[in-house]
């Protein structure tokens, strides 16, 4: 059985553990526990280790679904789960004080998932805020990340065709630079 | 081959009051409206033929034919010229005589509309790079003014149908806001280049034909306004009837009814574009929907799954960024071929073999792209293509392709 770690990391209230919901197969596993911190985002609850979520293909794939706590004082989690991931959905909500600099943080924390895999971009929430735009986001991955092409989606984290686009687009985009640096491999 | 629009001409005003830009475009939409005119009006200056006032400086590009405006007490130019103040017989004319030029000029063998646009000859450009009407807010081109583009098919091309699609002489100076204009809620779904399970709703057929060429000349339109990058909006009426609106500083549209249910099909069409200021409120009731899946709509219905006529077949094209896919109808390949040109320079061939879909399919995702303003353009005709390898359809066991069979796609 081969296992594909999918990480869903994001700021308090980006919609991961809604996203693995909408994603998963099976019941997720949520921990959740009470939100003291109204204020970063309006909700009850706040996950406090992490989500877990699964897609099994066949009896040959599994695909894990990670939801990592977006509150700072579990960063621990981020690290081991780091390591096995091979793609990264990195969720911002666009209603956040400032979602351009949580983008920023989280690229600069998760960045190098890119050169394992692949990242996508997924903005939520824009019914609520709808602004910044995507071209906002798109502008600032080109700047932080030049030459590496990363997805850029609005999305409804409960929405599960939009979570699907996000999460096929990651393994389209994966598939197809490790492809491409086969080839390239091949012809030097 | 059929070319459905092998007679269109564009004309741009440079430099011309908006009185009298207001009067060649009624002109024209008259004659259009009468016989076979073939000029489509745009406020742009990368048309076939410009229409500038001979004590304006300009210098025409090779491929243009320019004539000059001679106005009260102007010296006569030499070259086509017209005088002020411009009457229908004199303008019909000078346009004859600049068609006869634009024939003698022999463009190579390309079908569709003639419309060109200018591009740098640098290694790598944007291919619309000039296309976020927002941040151009204020730096509004003086020299553009108000431009109508009155579509009328090419009498021949249409030789087989008795209805020809014909322009509407009314006015849309001022884009004020019509509150009374209340779209119906849009469906979701727009169009997308690939034929994911229903081949049958995938237009371009050429049972379809009349739909299709109205929506090459709105391609061409819609593309040459983005181009020109100054603050415009934009009114699609069909059958008198104000059908789609676009305002291009807010990157939005709202139709009267969901795109695939427009049909442009042998009916009274025209497109009308106007420059606003950018505090001018908008004429789309906002947010509307994303410009983009206007275009991506329109892109992958035009030109019969043909290259745009702005496009060079020998030119390789790759993604500035990904298509906002959530808000587009896609097929599960439109994923993988945003792909493949998301991470290397291709062209269609190229791409239709990266992605393991249609040439058709391929042009027509690379035709939805460009009008989109994703594509940057590589003109370095000696870079090597890129392989593949595995082939695609090696590539099936992966798990892409095990989750599209699982999840349905
Ligand atoms: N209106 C709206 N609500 C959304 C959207 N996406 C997600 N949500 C809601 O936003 C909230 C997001 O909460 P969670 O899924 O708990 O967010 P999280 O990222 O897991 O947050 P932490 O675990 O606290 O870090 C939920 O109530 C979702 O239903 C969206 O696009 N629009
Ligand atoms: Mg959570």
């Amino acid at each position: 059985m081969t296992e594909h770690v999918i990480l869903f990391a994001g700021p308090m209230g980006a919609g991961k553990t809604t996203a693995i919901e909408s994603l998963s197969e099976i019941e997720t596993i949520r921990t959740e526990a009470i939100n003291t911190d109204r204020e970063t985002a309006d909700k009850d609850t706040t996950t406090v280790a992490l989500d877990y979520g699964e897609i099994t293909v066949g009896d040959e794939d599994k695909v894990r679904l990670y939801g990592l706590p977006g509150q700072r004082r579990f960063d621990f989690m981020w690290t081991i789960l780091n390591e096995r991931a091979v793609g990264l959905v990195l969720l911002v909500n666009n209603d956040a004080a400032d979602p351009i600099k949580d983008l920023d943080e989280f690229l600069e924390e998760f960045g190098e998932l890119h050169e394992k895999g692949g990242i996508v971009v997924c903005v939520t929430r824009t019914d609520v805020a709808p602004i910044p735009r995507i071209d906002k986001y798109a502008e600032r991955v080109r700047e932080l990340m030049p030459g590496r092409m990363i997805p850029v989606f609005t999305a409804d984290a409960r929405n599960s065709d939009q979570m699907r686009t996000c999460l096929m687009s990651l393994i389209a985009n994966i598939e197809m630079t490790a492809m491409i640096a086969a080839s390239e491999e091949r012809a030097a | 081959m059929v070319s459905m629009t092998k007679a269109r001409h564009s004309l741009g005003l440079v430099g011309l009051s908006p009185i009298e830009c207001a009067k060649i475009a009624m002109f024209i939409e008259t004659e259009a409206e009468a016989a076979g005119c073939p000029w489509l009006v745009l406020h742009s200056d990368s048309c076939d033929a410009l229409i500038v006032p001979s004590d304006v400086e300009f210098t025409a590009d090779p491929y243009q034919v320019l004539i000059r405006l001679v106005r009260y007490n102007g010296a006569p130019t030499g070259g086509l010229a017209i005088t002020a103040p411009v009457n229908a017989p004199d303008l019909i004319d000078i346009l004859s005589q600049a068609q006869e030029q634009l024939g003698k000029r022999q463009v190579p063998a390309q079908a569709g509309p003639s419309l060109r646009v200018k591009m740098e000859d640098m290694e790598t450009v944007p291919a619309n790079d000039h296309y976020d009407a927002r941040s151009y807010f204020g730096a509004q081109a003086s020299h553009m003014t108000n431009g109508s583009a009155a579509l009328k098919a090419d009498p021949y091309a249409y030789a087989s149908h008795e209805e020809h699609l014909s322009s509407q002489p009314s006015a849309m100076a001022t884009p004020a806001p019509q509150p009374a204009f209340q779209p119906f809620p849009g469906s979701q779904a727009s169009h997308s280049p690939q034929p994911a399970h229903n081949p049958a709703t995938h237009a371009g057929h050429d049972a379809h034909g009349e739909f299709c060429a109205a929506w090459d000349q709105i391609a061409v339109a819609l593309y040459s306004i983005v181009q020109n990058s100054a603050p415009a909006v934009a009114e699609i009426r069909i059958e008198n009837l104000d059908m789609i609106r676009i305002d291009f500083r807010f990157r939005a549209y709202n139709s009267r009814i969901p795109l695939e249910h427009v049909s442009a099909n042998g009916s009274r069409i025209a497109i009308r574009s106007t420059l606003v200021e950018a505090f001018r409120p908008p004429i789309v009731n906002l947010p509307g929907e994303s410009l983009d899946k206007l275009f991506w709509f329109i892109g992958s219905q035009a030109f019969h799954g043909m290259g745009a006529p702005w496009m060079k077949p020998e030119d390789r094209y790759r993604l500035r960024r990904w298509p906002n896919f959530t808000e587009l109808n896609h097929a599960v390949a439109d994923m993988r071929a945003a792909a493949a040109i998301g991470n290397c320079f291709l062209n269609a061939a190229e791409l239709s073999a990266a992605a393991g879909i249609t040439p058709e399919a391929a042009t027509r995702t690379l035709n939805a792209y460009s009008l989109m303003g994703l594509l940057e353009i590589q003109t370095d005709r000696t870079a090597a293509p890129v392989v593949f390898a595995p082939p695609p359809e090696r590539a099936s066991g992966g798990l892409f392709s095990k989750l599209r069979s699982k999840l349905g796609l």
